[in-house]
């Protein structure tokens, strides 16, 4: 009799055991006992700078402001664009954001700030913040009339030319649509793969398209279209994507891009291995960083004009989207948003110095300092007439996605232009 | 231990810590799942009831959720046919006896224990159509005219994502079956030899017979496994180029949190559950009366 007893309470104490492990294995992660015992605050801050590169202007930034706030310390943790991606959302939903977070405006954040897990920053915003950002820059910030992030740089699309490609197989810079079908049927004969993308990674696929329908249709009635005010099947749309076919047909994008991501597609940039890649002004600094190979051997350039099309050199794909948003369960609101005005500004001053975006507010950079490529990038769009957000960002959830799709299979070659143009307009039905 | 093991309170005792674990974190999300999946949801906003419409959206809405399936059997039929004779032919070879026998088991089971991620990167250095292995290995030897992209290309994706996958789980099926083979009682195979019986006829006709059960379970894991098969095809492709390699999984991922439809997604996830359930059945039935004894 007793020895069952001892079985029992053996067993029990066991089962005790195996309960409180599990239980306290699961607890949140351990809280800064100095903050509580000195009321720190700590906010936590999600980005996508992964790699210390990409990390390199934001990091100086929270460690000035740890410094300068003792009692406001920053944790951020960088995470790789795509895995982002799915991050974000899955935090949002289970409302475990983070106290600041990356997030693109227009579309990509619409069902965040529906759902109420934003923080609306009107009401807490500083005046001089407001002021001290330059024209349109707010515009993807704003949904239903209140400010719901600060953007901390602005971006857009430029047609990168190694210079140095072009030189050795005495091919012309392209200015127009058939000086650059001219160029990739050059480049071709030669064995170079002459235009950079990956499409795996869809959206460097989509800057092609998007920006041939810019050229072909115009700022505005691209605007038109993506805000539903206008078909996407009109003619013009219709052109870009026959024009788009033609370039891969004529095998314009360099070898196996079906299966090539956004880092292979940049690294054979950056070993000069292509010749031509229309990307974003993100990439200004990097390539023109001492350890880059074509230090020096690239150019910015607008990308070629379609003659006789209603589009002009002078309209950009690109706007001010990558912003930082506040989590609208965030306990510290004022000293989350006080932190988000300092980085925001200090990020589109020094990131400019450093050539990973164009600033977005008025600010006192030293051209003289700057790397030749960033400097001529930012001349470029001083002449803008017209800016067009890249549609991915700009469209929401299941509609962007289908644009991707459809964009990837007509790079495949397994769509028609007919048939993406039918199918885009789904959208807008 | 024999009254442990019979005093039915005692085992009721020690099962139900992991139980309450079991039917918290599988059972429960499983039934939520049935639940949103009849839902039309984005995730994190509001909630609109739509009934069985997800499931009706998902095999006939012209998705590539049929192309999805197609490759998830593709995999199955090629895990139970390759995967698995080659696990059986390694693990019969092993049990009979050789030399670093155990140093052989260890070594194929080496993919078994590495991160699907890490082999996946592997895998995908290897494929890279200018600087990977395999390219460089076809041209060194003169067979440029082979080389390819073999990620991005269209008709080489499928196979090429399916690799990678049989080659890490060949060896958990090997241990498995080596296991089986070395429980087969030596005499058996004394009494084979004796009636003058090749290898061959050992293995088909003694071994093998006597290892059904277990290789009935490698079966239903393999098939299982190739339904549910997602961090290989993730890393490797993402369900791309174009949807060739998409499996039911990858599109359940890129459903809910790219195209924020968590309804849908949810269905996708309740179909991938009934797919595996009746498979088991089918298996099971398929192979209810033959085990042999003797």
């Amino acid at each position: 009799m007793s020895r069952s007893i001892t079985k029992w309470l053996l067993s029990a104490a066991i089962m005790l055991l195996v309960v409180i492990f599990l239980v306290s294995c699961t607890e949140e992660e351990t809280t800064d006992e100095d903050a509580e015992r000195e009321e720190i605050i700590v906010l936590t801050m999600w980005d996508v700078s992964a790699t210390a590169e990409e990390a390199r202007v934001i990091t100086p930034i929270i460690e000035r402001w740890n410094t300068e706030n003792p009692n406001v310390q920053i944790r951020r943790e960088g995470f790789d664009n795509e895995s982002y991606k799915i991050k974000i959302k899955t935090a949002i939903a289970a409302n475990e954001a983070p106290d600041l977070f990356f997030s693109w405006g227009a579309g990509f954040s619409q069902p965040f700030v529906d759902a109420g897990k934003v923080l609306a920053l009107d009401g807490y915003l500083s005046d001089e913040v407001k002021n001290n950002a330059l024209d349109g820059v707010l515009t993807n910030s704003i949904y239903n009339g209140n400010i719901y992030a600060l953007p901390y740089n602005m971006w857009f699309g430029v047609f990168y030319c190694n210079t140095e490609l072009f030189e050795q197989y005495n091919i012309k810079l392209p200015d127009t649509y058939d000086e650059l079908l001219h160029a990739v049927r050059e480049f071709r004969k030669h064995g170079v793969g002459p235009i950079g993308v990956g499409v795996n990674d869809r959206w460097t696929a989509m800057f092609y398209h998007n920006i041939l329908a810019l050229r072909t249709a115009g700022a505005d009635l691209c605007n038109d279209a993506l805000n539903q005010r206008a078909r996407f099947d009109e003619p013009e749309f219709l052109e870009a994507v026959q024009r788009l076919d033609e370039l891969v047909k004529a095998g314009a994008f360099i070898d196996g891009h079906l299966g090539l991501g956004w880092d292979d597609m940049r690294e054979l940039f950056k070993q000069g291995q292509i010749p031509m890649m229309f990307q974003g002004t993100w990439l200004t600094g990097e390539l023109e960083m001492d350890d880059c190979p074509v230090k020096g051997k690239v150019v910015a350039r607008k990308f070629p004009v379609i003659e006789g099309a209603s589009g002009t050199g002078t309209e950009y794909l690109g706007g001010s989207v990558d912003v930082f948003m506040v989590s609208a369960n965030t306990k510290h609101k004022n000293e989350a948003v006080r932190a988000l005005e300092y980085i925001c500004q200090f990020l589109s001053e020094d990131g400019f110095t450093e050539g990973i975006g164009l600033p977005v507010y008025k600010g006192g950079a030293d051209l003289s300092q700057m790397d030749r490529l960033t400097v001529q990038a930012s001349k470029l769009v001083e002449d803008s007439t017209g800016f067009v957000l890249a549609w991915d960002t700009f469209l929401v959830g299941a509609d962007a996605q289908l644009h991707l799709n459809l964009v990837q299979e007509i790079f495949a070659g397994v769509l028609t232009p007919e048939s993406f143009v039918e199918k885009m307009q789904n959208i807008n039905e | 231990m024999d009254s442990v093991l019979r005093d039915k309170k005692a085992i009721i005792i020690f099962i139900l810590p992991v139980l309450i674990i079991y039917i918290g974190i599988i059972v429960f999300p499983m039934f939520a799942s049935v639940y949103y999946s009849t839902l039309s949801w984005d995730g994190i906003g509001e909630k609109t009831f739509v009934g069985i419409n997800n499931y009706i959206a998902l095999f006939f809405n012209g998705d590539p959720f049929n192309r999805a399936i197609v490759n998830s059997f593709l995999l199955a039929l090629s895990s139970v046919f390759v995967q698995l004779p080659i696990a059986l032919l390694l693990a019969l070879m092993l049990a009979k006896g050789v030399r670093f026998e155990s140093f052989y088991r260890t070594v194929y089971f080496i993919p078994v224990m590495l991160s699907s991620v890490v082999i996946g990167h592997l895998w995908k250095r290897i494929y890279h159509p200018t600087l990977g292995l395999l390219n460089e290995l076809l041209s060194s030897i003169g067979l440029e005219a082979w080389t390819k992209a073999w990620l991005g290309d269209m008709s080489t994706a499928m196979v090429a994502v399916f690799i990678p996958i049989i080659w890490q789980w060949i060896g958990y099926h090997m241990l498995l079956m080596y296991a089986a083979a070395k429980a087969v009682p030596n005499e058996f195979r004394e009494a084979a030899i004796v009636d003058g019986a090749s290898e061959f006829k050992i293995a088909t006709k003694v071994i093998i017979p006597l290892m059904k059960p277990v290789l009935k379970v490698c079966v239903i894991l393999a098939v299982i496994g190739s339904f549910k098969a997602f961090d290989l095809i993730y890393v490797l492709t993402r369900g791309g180029p174009v949807y060739t390699t998409e499996v039911p999984s990858t599109m359940m991922i890129n459903t809910i949190f790219h195209s924020y439809q968590y309804g849908y997604g949810s269905a996708m996830a309740i179909f991938i559950v009934i797919e595996c359930l009746l498979f088991t059945l089918i298996i099971q039935k398929a192979n209810r009366n033959k085990n042999i004894t003797y």
